[in-house]
């Protein structure tokens, strides 16, 4: 079903599947909530907006500094 | 979401430079890079103090590494992959859970209906779906989550995630495909309540 999702089966296999899922409802049911839970996914922010990339990259230029200094 | 500030273009004659011995250049790539890396470890499943930590180590690594990375692959994708080694040690250092040192959330998924119930808006339930993710990630074995964590909140392709996380890609797509079903089973009650 993930490879379905991510368009990653050759049409045979996706026919398969989608013949399956039309007659069953279980699996109907968990496909459905599979590509919700994608969409919630992919939606999500990267990161947290309180990461600093300037401090991050200060703090790793000291870090290089002190190590080249012992 | 954190878009590149920089172009491929750009990224490789940093990258150049930087190899040359260039901190200036190194800083610019880190400051690039590093909201994502900092994301990938937090969702790996460190602390911010300890992503902190981490992401600082990752880019130590990598500016010594330098000269070995094949720009073959992304420059992020490598990243990834110091990233995603780096929390693992980190992840194995840590005591094992006991009673103590346990959650005080950890039945918070097995509340979720309860919790949703009380929250009709849509835009609470986005947010209160971000900290239930969370913790449904926290209760992923952590090959499975870093899996999720690359493909689908990173948002790295397959072959990309595959080589991030060291392995091939049907190994990689197995492990996407269970911790996908792991997270759905553990987000049911959201994911029913969003088909409602």
């Amino acid at each position: 079903m993930s490879a379905y999702l991510d368009s990653d089966l050759r049409r045979h296999a996706r026919a398969r599947l989608e013949r399956h899922t039309a007659e069953c409802a279980d699996c109907r049911g968990v496909l459905g909530e599979l590509r919700r839970l994608l969409a919630l996914l992919h939606g999500q922010p990267l990161s947290e907006p309180a990461t600093d990339g300037s401090a991050i990259a200060t703090a790793v230029l000291r870090r290089l500094h002190e190590s080249a200094d012992h | 979401m954190n878009q590149p500030t920089i172009d491929p273009a750009q990224e490789r004659a940093l990258i150049a430079r930087a190899r040359g011995g260039d901190e200036g250049a190194f800083a610019q790539l880190v400051t690039e890079h590093s909201a994502r890396v900092y994301g990938a470890l937090r969702r790996f499943g460190l602390n911010p103090q300890e992503a902190d930590e981490v992401a600082q180590e990752v880019f130590v690594r990598a500016w010594r590494g330098l000269t070995r990375f094949e720009e073959r692959s992304q420059f992020s994708t490598w990243l990834y992959r110091i990233a995603f080694n780096e929390a693992n040690r980190r992840l194995a250092r840590r005591p094992p859970p006991t009673p103590s040192n346990q959650p005080d959330d950890e039945d918070a998924i097995a509340a979720l209906p309860a919790a949703l119930g009380t929250s009709p808006q849509a835009h609470t339930l986005d947010r209160e779906f971000g900290q239930m993710l969370e913790r449904a990630l926290a209760e992923l074995p952590a090959d499975l989550r870093a899996a999720v964590v690359l493909r689908d909140l990173q948002g790295l392709s397959t072959k990309e995630a595959a080589a991030a996380a060291g392995v091939r890609q049907a190994a990689f797509k197995s492990r996407l495909h269970r911790g996908r079903m792991q997270l759905r089973a553990l987000l049911e009650p959201y994911l029913r309540l969003e088909q409602a």
